[in-house]
């Protein structure tokens, strides 16, 4: 293995075996004899993750992401495959490598609801078996990046949700794991409490060298935190790159603005791309992402009849809409 | 780290928790005397409408006995399946499997709080209480008997619990087999002493573990399980405990990864 690698996944497969139900009164009749179906959650997944970056694991609801972050932390066995975290195999050594890593579940908190939050924290101080003053060292920071000063004395029930998703932070991340995983850690909250959240989080990062993997399907959230990106559809891995390099290689639209000099002449931008705009010297043009870099458009925008220019990136989830029907298209 | 300091914070937070609940347990600890209550009453009029002195090898206050002593010991069965199943449906399961502890020893050792304050203030002044009133005298080697007793009632019962709420994997509800095994664990001393029964019913009842739940303790405690008897009790229970041990680790063994948790 690697030294610097995280994780490494190699062809992870997992089915999931559900019955069927037919509707209607003949259904009703035949759902004593259940008609089992399979579906490939997760399909011949590979992938590695280095120590110290952000990736965002973006996919649409039931895309698979769930079910690859159980595979890789242990919760569930992979039909085939396999998976090392730091080396170690997450289903048959899930105790020694829950001691290394910290996850964060959206939809499954690990506070206790009745109790206050320090309650909670406190069992993961046992739990984990940290140290007494290292614990409230790093407590103390975390409330404090958290801005949770006020609350965290509070029992966990009288908490608005982000205030809830932070403590579950907090919680898995008291150990000072080398790596954390978060399965869609902001469901439910709302654009403020988010944004709260990511500024802690890249304070962290800032602080502490942890690898993050995020499984989200907010394509904003990508864009803000990774720094790379593995896209699921269907259960596979479709693309694993740069955010920027996969606006390229879809070919998304861009916009380049152009102020140009006064008396400038015409100079025929047509060639480039649509005009979209044109008003006095103001001019906007809507272009194809692949072609951009072109020697001609760069002479042009950096030539002396041009004042002022800028690019604007498509947004993520239109390149990620045209990027799944190309690649089904492609699949046939 | 030791391992039991890492359970302990469990049991420390669990405790607390339980306080949380203070007066819907001591609602249930209520709810345990209604049964032995209604026992009484209904073998009173029983006794009241005949001459007999005994029925089936019982006096009337050895039959009170009995049931008081049957119902006591039921505060120290294990109800694990329901908490198990629910974490298991609703996926909340996998926040447990994040931690680094085992899922089956956080289970039994969530058990035990409630078994310890169950024993302290159901359990023992119940027996005490039965046994100053009833007039029965125990020799060292009965108490130590029915200790034994005591101990394997909450094993089996954890583990015969344990195995259902784990079904709960392969299955869509586990309501049907909790059904029978209590009706099993009725048949096996809940409702009346084995003794009641045929003959051919008793052997059966005999070598299941289900005459852990009732029979066997309170039996013990009244004297009607004694001597050859008690020690094949015992010996079968123990056997039981350790078989359903087994199957209980290897089950959960071959089932964790089986889990279906919500999220795709």
């Amino acid at each position: 293995m690697e030294k610097n690698l995280v994780i490494e996944a190699y062809k992870l497969s997992k089915q999931f075996k559900s019955f069927e139900s037919k509707t209607g009164e003949k259904g009703l009749l035949t759902s004593l004899r259940r008609r089992y179906v399979y579906k490939k959650a997760v399909y011949d997944v590979t992938f590695t993750m280095k120590k110290g970056e952000f990736v965002a694991l973006l996919g649409k609801n039931g895309a698979g992401k769930s079910t690859l972050v159980k595979l890789l932390v242990g919760i569930i066995k992979a039909d085939s495959g396999e998976a090392r975290l730091f080396g170690i195999d997450p289903y048959s050594e899930r105790v020694k490598l829950a001691m290394n890593i910290g996850v964060v579940l959206g939809a499954h908190e690990q506070m206790w609801e009745d109790l206050a939050a320090i309650d909670t924290f406190k069992l993961m101080e046992g739990v984990y078996g940290i140290p007494k003053t290292a614990f409230d060292k790093r407590l103390s920071y975390f409330i404090k990046v958290f801005n949770l000063e006020k609350v965290y004395r509070k029992q966990v029930r009288q908490m608005s949700l982000g205030e809830r998703m932070k403590c579950n932070f907090i919680a898995s991340m008291l150990h000072m794991p080398k790596l954390v995983i978060m399965d869609e850690p902001t469901i439910g909250m709302d654009s403020q409490s988010k944004s709260s959240l990511f500024k802690a989080l890249q304070e962290i990062r800032k602080r502490y060298d942890i690898t993050f993997l995020l499984a989200t399907n907010m394509v904003e959230e990508a864009e803000e935190l990774a720094d790379r990106i593995l896209l699921m559809d269907e259960g596979t891995l479709v693309y694993d790159g740069l955010p920027r390099e996969l606006i390229k290689l879809v070919g998304g639209k861009k916009e380049v603005e152009i102020r140009l000099r006064k008396g400038a002449r015409n100079m025929n931008l047509g060639r480039f791309g649509r005009i979209i705009a044109h008003k006095g010297d103001y001019i906007k043009l809507e272009m194809d992402g692949r072609r951009i870099k072109g020697k001609k458009l760069l002479d042009l925008l950096t030539s002396d009849n041009v004042l002022d220019y800028s690019i604007s990136e498509p947004p993520l989830d239109e390149v990620l809409n045209k990027f799944y029907s190309l690649s089904r298209k492609r699949l046939g | 780290m030791t391992m039991i300091s890492k359970y302990a914070s469990f049991m420390r937070i669990n405790f607390k928790s339980d306080i949380y609940y203070i007066y819907s347990y001591l609602l249930s600890i209520l709810a345990y005397a209604a049964y032995p209550i209604l026992m009484l009453i209904v073998w009173s009029s029983i006794f009241s409408g005949t001459t007999a002195t005994s029925i089936a090898g019982y006096s009337p206050i050895a039959l009170y006995a009995y049931f008081f002593v049957a119902y006591a010991g039921a505060s120290m069965q294990s109800g694990v399946s329901e908490a198990i199943s629910s974490d298991i449906e609703s996926g909340s399961i996998t926040s447990e499997l994040i931690l680094p502890i085992s899922y089956a020893i956080r289970q039994f050792i969530d058990s035990l709080p409630s078994a310890f304050t169950n024993f302290s203030f159901v359990f023992l002044p119940i027996v005490v209480l039965t046994a100053v009133f009833a007039g029965i005298s125990m020799s060292w080697f009965t108490i130590a008997a029915f200790a034994l007793e005591i101990f394997l009632l909450f094993s089996i019962s954890f583990l015969i619990e344990f195995i259902i709420g784990v079904s709960s994997i392969y299955l869509v509800s586990t309501g049907g087999i909790s059904s029978i095994i209590t009706l099993l664990t009725f048949l096996s001393g809940g409702v009346l002493p084995n003794t009641f029964f045929p003959q051919q019913l008793q052997t059966v009842l005999q070598l299941l573990p289900f005459n852990a739940y009732y029979y066997n303790p309170a039996a013990t405690f009244t004297g009607a399980l004694a001597g050859t008897a008690l020690l094949n009790a015992l010996v079968v229970e123990s056997a039981w405990a350790l078989a359903l041990f087994v199957f209980a680790t290897v089950y959960w063994k071959m089932s964790r990864g089986k889990i279906i948790a919500v999220g795709g």
